[in-house]
């Protein structure tokens, strides 16, 4: 009862945030990864960079992902990671299309609302698309919110990711400023 | 691959039945108080009473945590509710002495295209700290600006049940759901902030100094220290019909921030605090000799504990007849009693006194007898070794576990007791790790409303479901998806009972019992507890009594 009140809503919050966050990708094939410098994911085959708090954990990868990270706070979130796809013929920076893709992956996932979007030059001169996007997970009751940033280099797709709950202490900005992280070498 | 946490450790599994079990249990942090509290409650003593009372007409409250802000659009936890809502009017509010919903700044409710849209008329009169009237401009700001998730306030998530918000008027507007929202009365609670105001100064001043239309406005606020309110001018301004608006009996009150257990209730003692909730049982025998203070109860407030079967962990835990035999072989009247000096009450279904769809009717006997006979005709081998866990989420965790371990082996059940940390243990429930063991041992925040309950752990697809397969599976889906939609109370409650009717009879899983909300208060004041609500609710309704 004592410490009922203070840790009811934590807990409330907690398993409405109970995050799949396998998101974003389809299939799971569960894959190891490479060690890594804590904080720094370096692409060799792609040639980028990535940046994400060097307290999180690397976690099996699920298909098409080349990264795949999270704060190890029991639940995973906010979780990071890199997927690396094949572009298709004609494909553009087109935030719509973007989240259709994801909502495609997630079967059950639904009420996708963009919050943000912008089209972004990164250090190399590439284009790349930042944005946000809120939606509900397929259980119907966890609400996530996403910050991708989508750049198309030699026939790929490659987005950064970054997923966390709605209510949570993480800000869109936040996970925008990690996702913005990539930088081509 | 597995990574370690950095909090993780190994669990610790140990028969229960072990002096040294004894010595964890006996120095968990529950029952002792600490060094620091018995000091203070030393040194406060010896203060006259008259020196700590304060100002006559002040009330002051103690809080065993910091309220995080008081700024509605940025709220973090449940004791930002309890200072935030008497700052704010919301559409709906708990009536002070029924605990239903009623319109505080809402006239009616008309429900649209099943549900689809909901469309509000607000009352005329209701009137900001500034002066400035409270519109449907000002509802849809407060509602957009919480469901932001900028400003990370914890109820986002709920509110993106809302697509969006169009007002039609100054006091109508129509609220369109992404789908028919069956509790969306649990959505109307939010105290409603100044648009106008929030745009003039910004969202720096507002944070610091925010204004509502509610019974008190803010005055200061001292992190870790108080948050101070004072009764606010002219209030009520206008009538609702059934809401009992009533002038304010004291000019101020100070929420005081006391995290220590027993100095916070020394404090009610001497008189530097007035009011002071969650109290635990063991706390009451010396309160009781105290002829100033009174005491009060509610078993209305929400309240859930239980166990959790895994069969992810072990299919024979999806046994019903190893289910059933658990069920009738723990004595919760017994728990109550011994552990909780019978401040609670037996529960027997997967929900709390005041949701909808329960039903006191249901009950499970204690009868050992009866659960050998069911253990004889499950699967489970004599010997076998079950392991319950249990974290420090649940209050006298490892005393409950003790006893549920001595009435299994009273029926021919072997349990062995797993400590684990809460965030080891829900990342084990979220991987579905075996290592969580047979049983968990759980409690489930206070809700008016099961739906969110029933989403994240009776759909065989959702994350934390700890049964994906069990044999009505389509059926409690296709139930569960039907009352989270169903706008008719009547049927909804209905359907609800459908659900429990299964996972009752698949017997995957046992409550246990539910914990009275103990409160107290000095001489100097009256208050009750409002029924249905797990935070301190109303407190407009204090009355200053000498």
């Amino acid at each position: 009862m004592k410490k009922m009140s203070q840790s009811l809503m934590f807990i409330g919050i907690v398993l409405l945030s109970v995050v799949m966050l396998s998101g974003c990708a389809s299939t799971p094939q569960p894959q190891s990864q490479p060690e890594q410098t804590p904080g720094h994911y370096k692409n060799d085959e792609y040639r980028f960079t990535v940046e994400y708090p060097d307290n999180y954990v690397p976690l099996d990868l699920k298909k098409d992902e080349v990264f795949r990270a999270a704060n190890p706070n029991g639940y995973n979130i906010p979780v990071f990671y890199v997927i690396v796809a094949d572009a298709q013929a004609g494909a553009a920076l087109d935030a719509n299309a973007f989240v259709a893709a994801v909502e495609k992956g997630v079967p059950g996932s639904k009420r996708f609302k963009i919050l943000s979007e912008k089209m972004v030059t990164l250090n190399d001169g590439t284009s790349g698309l930042a944005l946000t996007y809120k939606w509900t997970f397929s259980d119907g009751a966890t609400k996530l919110q996403t910050a991708s940033m989508q750049v198309l280099k030699d026939g790929k797709s490659i987005s950064t990711n970054a997923t966390t709950i709605l209510g949570g202490d993480t800000t869109p900005d936040k996970l925008l400023e990690m996702v913005s992280s990539i930088k081509f070498f | 691959m597995h990574h370690r946490f950095p909090n993780e450790r190994e669990p610790v599994i140990f028969s229960g039945e072990e002096s040294v079990e004894e010595d964890r249990i006996m120095s968990t942090p529950v029952y002792r108080p600490s060094i620091f509290g018995v000091v203070i409650y030393t040194l406060l003593s010896l203060l006259p009473l008259t020196t700590m009372a304060g100002s006559d007409d002040t009330v002051k409250v103690g809080l065993r945590y910091d309220p995080s802000t008081a700024n509605v659009i940025e709220m973090r936890n449940g004791n930002d509710i309890t200072v935030v809502s008497l700052m704010h009017q919301p559409l709906l509010a708990p009536h002070p002495v029924t605990g239903d919903r009623i319109g505080v700044l809402a006239k009616s409710f008309e429900i649209l295209e099943n549900g689809k849209k909901i469309r509000v008329k607000m009352y005329r009169g209701a009137k900001f700290h500034t002066g400035d009237p409270v519109t449907a401009h000002d509802v849809k700001f407060t509602y957009e600006a919480c469901a932001d998730p900028k400003n990370t306030n914890m109820i986002a998530g709920l509110l993106d049940e809302i697509e969006e918000i169009e007002v039609v008027n100054d006091h109508t507007l129509i609220f369109h759901f992404w789908e028919p929202y069956a509790p969306w009365e649990e959505l109307m609670w939010l105290g409603i902030a100044s648009k106008k105001y929030y745009e003039t100064v910004g969202p720096e001043k507002f944070r610091s100094h925010p204004v509502g239309s509610g019974s008190l406005s803010f005055v200061e606020r001292k992190i870790g220290e108080y948050v101070h309110l004072e009764a606010a001018e002219g209030y009520p301004s206008y009538e609702a019909e059934g809401y009992p608006f009533e002038k304010i009996s004291y000019k101020d009150i100070k929420f005081i921030t006391v995290p220590d257990d027993v100095t916070r209730l020394a404090m009610l003692e001497t008189g530097e605090l007035d009011l002071v909730s969650e109290i635990m049982p063991h706390q009451l025998k010396r309160l009781k000799k105290n002829k100033q203070i009174h005491i009060k109860k509610s078993d209305q407030v929400p309240s859930l504990f239980g166990l959790a079967y895994l069969p992810k962990t072990d299919p024979i835990m999806g046994d019903r007849n190893l289910g059933l035999a658990i069920r009738h072989g723990i004595n919760r009247q017994e728990i109550v009693d011994k552990i909780f000096l019978g401040e609670g009450y037996p529960l027997y279904q997967f929900l709390n006194r005041t949701e909808l769809g329960y039903d006191p009717n249901v009950v499970v006997d204690f009868n050992p007898e009866k659960a050998r006979g069911f253990l004889k005709k499950s699967s489970y081998k004599p010997g076998t070794p079950l392991i319950l866990t249990y974290t420090s989420l649940v209050p006298n965790a490892p005393l409950i576990a003790a006893l549920i371990q001595k009435y299994l082996k009273e029926i021919g059940i072997t349990i062995k007791l797993q400590q684990l940390e809460e965030g080891t243990a829900i990342a084990y429930t979220r991987n579905r790790d075996k290592r969580l063991g047979h049983i968990r041992l759980y409690g489930w925040p206070g809700n008016r409303d099961p739906n969110i309950r029933i989403l994240l752990t009776l759909l065989s697809t959702a994350p934390y479901a700890a049964v994906t397969d069990r044999p009505r599976k389509v059926e409690l889906d296709n139930l569960i998806m039907t009352q989270a939609r169903e706008m008719d109370k009547t049927k909804r409650e209905a359907t609800i009972r459908e659900i429990y009717a299964i996972t009752d009879y698949d017997a995957i899983g046992t409550i246990l019992f539910g914990l009275n909300m103990i409160y107290a208060m000095n001489e100097r004041i009256d208050y009750t507890w409002t029924p249905k609500e797990a935070y301190f609710p109303n407190l407009h309704t204090i009355k200053l009594v000498k």
